[in-house]
């Protein structure tokens, strides 16, 4: 104990000698240790928004529509859904289900005009898809009248979902047009979508029955405006138990031979398979973040080795004054340590700063966990002590005759 | 010798401690060059896109819109006179024509039918002959206009001008114009402006499907075969519109031309090229924005390295310090050496890092199926990169140069 002691004060005073170095390499390990903490804080904050949103857009979701995505039919046809199948398909699963009408239209008020997707569904609806509210309420069944606008249908109106409360809304479509006053807000389940919607240029390419997670829907009770020749569909949520494709099934089963020719998909399925992308993206960037950190390693043993080459004559003088090899080797461990140490502690507490100036521009801010934390600094210092270990055993295989030739 | 004459000397004496130690400088170099390929690699492909989005559209297609009924069977208007409408309502479409297709019995070609806007809509040019009329247009004369490779295949062997044309399924047509062949780049380029004979391209139909998108059925779009006749001789509605508008007004008008038909009751898809939209979204400049600030980071962290690195370094030159105080050189010499070399010896880290960015850049461009992303050299990126990296290098040099001004020849030789 004494002993450590005695190492643990030579390395203080070392370090003490030479203040400019020692804050220089203070301030290398601080960028290296900011710089990891940063990145695996990126990534894993990304990885974490993208869960969550895609467990926002419901994992035990599906819908029946009578419009294949990219099929043919000939037209017109009268749809294949019908009153009472909600029910049918609700039973069938064990949960709970809505009908809606979905068509494109065009949206008006207070002088600006948007395309939206109209949603003529009920009340049903809210339970069914999950729906969370940014303000007001969701309509009654019997309530002519109330409307719903998704959050960036509300900003694009009326400024902010506060200020689209209770104002008036036109809707229009083939021909006809009806007003609305809207009663409720819904959130939008995807982060900051708004900011980046500009993004998404396959949303026009996309067949309407497709479009109900873009963002820009309009909901109004099914007694509502007859939006012409829209597309029926049933939405479903089914007990988180149930496989996505014995779902699917019976959902079709439940409607006979009418569900053999509807289009029936659960969200499961395209949530997983997003999840599967965003899991290879994470893979990738943490094998480039690992390749990165070992560079930055074998900088820090470079840098270290070159410290410790230069103070050779140092050495063999306290080699000349009796330290043994396991004292030279311990002493420059132990400043390796406590420098690296210094360094990563300004490092990590610098790291939340500079993740919120690089994220102020994605679509989500920085947030670091204590597991992320006391990955990077654990396992940073070991890899401080791995790259201080060569400098310092080649410091203690020092002759001192030799070194104090430097002299 | 003057030691001040020395100036251009400490920047070779930098870009040879370079190559004299290229292992140990590419390891404290790396962030440097690391942060400069991530400021340019982001940069160059967003230069190059919108450049060759924006300057070459009838290279790449880059102003055409198509638009399609829904349900992919349908007509996408209910007559061909509702397209003037179209014209007169949305003034940002410059051009604009309807197509009804019909394919030819034993053949891949199609058989279109067209108006005289056509030609115009789709950027094709006459090599011989004339367009319709609109006599021929309203009376569905038996006319027809080649494309480039119909002429080919149908007329081998001489001038298919005024010849009667005769194909299965048709009444005999009179050829009144030969098309030149399109720029390959536009062949290749669906709807979506995808290269099909891009080795990814099936990958990122796959991706497409999976996010709702199945590829329209437009074989005609990209053959160079079909015959043009006038539209009544097909006797059918437009099942699909070409129109031309300007590249950077693509995207705003989209929403617009999908409000214009919802109000009529029409459902539409509308298909344009995917990275058009992106390159021209205002958001993606925040985006790539990203990279400068990661860059700013990589250099902030490299500064921080060389300047460690280089004040170790006084130690091992202390002889060659202490020789140039000897030989005259004062402490403002002293310093502008290290200050110099250590500038040179980042610059050379974005030397290295420039390049390896704009290499990124093309391998990236490779890689991406659309037609429309390409790559430039960002000249004025690359010059705020080599100007931040040598500044950064001055700062760099600081301590290490008030620590070789430091230096006592006397106390150097002294000991040596």
């Amino acid at each position: 104990m004494r002993r450590l002691r005695a190492r643990i004060l030579l390395a203080a005073g070392s370090i003490r000698a030479r203040p400019l170095e020692s804050v220089l390499m203070a301030a290398t390990f601080a960028v290296v240790f900011c710089a990891a903490t940063t990145a695996l804080g990126l990534l894993r904050t990304g990885r974490r928004e993208i869960d969550r949103a895609l467990a926002k857009l419901g994992q035990d979701v599906g819908q029946a529509v009578d419009a294949p995505s990219a099929g043919r039919r000939r037209r017109p046809r009268p749809s294949l859904l019908e009153e009472g199948d909600a029910a049918r398909i609700a039973q069938a699963l064990g949960g709970r289900a809505a009908m809606a009408t979905v068509a494109l239209g065009a949206v008006s008020a207070a002088g600006r005009r948007s395309s939206a997707i109209v949603v003529a569904t009920d009340p049903e609806w809210r339970e069914v898809a999950g729906v969370e509210l940014a303000a007001g309420r969701f309509f009654e069944r019997s309530e002519r009248g109330a409307c719903l606008l998704d959050d960036i249908l509300a900003r694009d109106l009326f400024g902010s979902a506060e200020k689209a409360l209770g104002g008036r809304v036109r809707l229009e479509r083939a021909g006809a047009a009806e007003e609305f006053t809207v009663r409720g807000v819904v959130s939008d389940p995807i982060f900051e979508r708004a900011r980046f919607r500009n993004l998404d240029p396959l949303a026009s390419a996309r067949p309407i029955l497709l479009r109900v997670l873009d963002g820009i829907c309009a909901y109004i009770p099914r007694s509502g405006i007859d939006p012409g020749n829209g597309h029926s569909l049933c939405l479903a949520r089914h007990p988180a138990s149930l496989a996505p494709e014995e779902a699917v099934r019976r959902a079709r089963e439940a409607l006979g031979e009418r569900g053999e020719k509807l289009f029936a998909w659960a969200r499961r399925t395209w949530i997983e398979r997003l999840e599967k992308m965003a899991a290879y993206g994470e893979i990738f960037s943490s094998a480039v973040w690992t390749i990165v950190l070992a560079l930055a390693l074998a900088l820090v043993a470079t840098i270290a080795l070159l410290a410790v080459s230069g103070r050779a004559a140092e050495i063999g003088i306290r080699r000349a004054e009796g330290a043994t090899r396991a004292d030279v080797c311990a002493q420059i461990l132990l400043e390796g340590l406590a420098v690296g140490g210094g360094g990563a502690l300004l490092g990590v507490a610098a790291s939340p700063a500079v993740g919120a100036w690089l994220s102020r521009n994605l679509f989500f801010r920085m947030s670091l966990r204590a597991e992320d934390v006391l990955l990077v600094f654990g396992g940073g210092l070991l890899g401080v002590a791995l790259a201080y270990l060569a400098p310092a055993l080649r410091a203690a295989r020092l002759e001192p005759v030799e070194a104090l030739r430097e002299l | 010798m003057r030691p001040r004459a020395r100036a251009p000397l400490c920047v070779r004496e930098a870009a040879l401690e370079v190559a004299r130690r290229p292992v140990r400088s590419l390891l404290v170099l790396q962030a440097i060059i690391l942060g400069s390929a991530a400021g340019i690699f982001p940069r160059a492909i967003y230069r190059g896109s919108r450049e060759a989005a924006l300057t070459r559209s009838g290279e790449y297609a880059s102003d055409r819109v198509i638009v399609g009924a829904a349900d992919g069977e349908g007509p996408v208007l209910p007559s061909w006179e509702a397209i003037d409408e179209l014209l007169r309502e949305r003034p940002e479409i410059s051009a604009a024509a309807g197509i009804a297709e019909r394919e030819i019995e034993g053949s891949s070609a199609f058989l279109l039918g067209a108006d005289r806007r056509d030609l115009d809509a789709r950027r094709l040019v006459l090599r011989a002959g004339r367009n319709f009329s609109e006599d021929e247009i309203s009376s569905g004369a038996p006319v027809c206009i080649l494309e480039a490779q119909a002429a080919k295949r149908l007329f081998p062997s001489g001038d298919p001008l005024e010849k009667t044309l005769e194909l299965p399924g048709s009444e005999p047509l009179r050829v009144i114009g030969v098309l030149r062949e399109r720029p390959r780049s536009v062949l290749r380029s669906d709807e979506l402006g995808l290269d099909k004979d891009h080795a990814l391209g099936l990958f990122a139909q796959a991706v497409f499907a999976s996010l709702g998108v199945a590829p329209a059925d437009l074989a005609w779009l990209n053959a160079d075969g079909n015959v043009l006749v006038p539209w009544r001789r097909l006797g059918a509605a437009p099942r699909w519109l070409v129109l031309r508008i300007a590249p950077e007004r693509v995207r705003t008008a989209i929403p617009d031309l999908q409000r214009h038909f919802a109000l009529r009751g029409l459902d539409v898809v509308v298909y344009a090229n995917v990275a058009l939209q992106i390159f021209t979204a205002p958001e993606l400049e925040a985006l790539v924005s990203v990279s400068r600030d990661i860059f700013l980071l990589c250099l902030f962290m490299g500064v921080v390295v060389v300047a460690n690195v280089a004040l170790l370094s006084v130690r091992e030159r202390r002889r060659e310090i202490a020789i140039r105080r000897a030989e005259g050189a004062t402490t403002a010499d002293i310093v502008l050496q290290f200050l110099v070399e250590s500038g040179v010896f980042c610059t050379a880290g974005a030397a290295i890092g420039v390049p390896l960015g704009i290499l990124l850049a093309w391998a990236r461009v490779s890689l991406d199926p659309s037609v429309l992303v390409r790559w430039a050299i960002p000249w004025r990126d690359v010059a705020a990169t080599f100007a931040a990296t040598f500044a950064g290098g001055l700062a760099a040099g600081i301590a290490p140069a008030w620590r070789a001004a430091r230096l006592d020849p006397v106390e150097v030789f002294s000991r040596a």
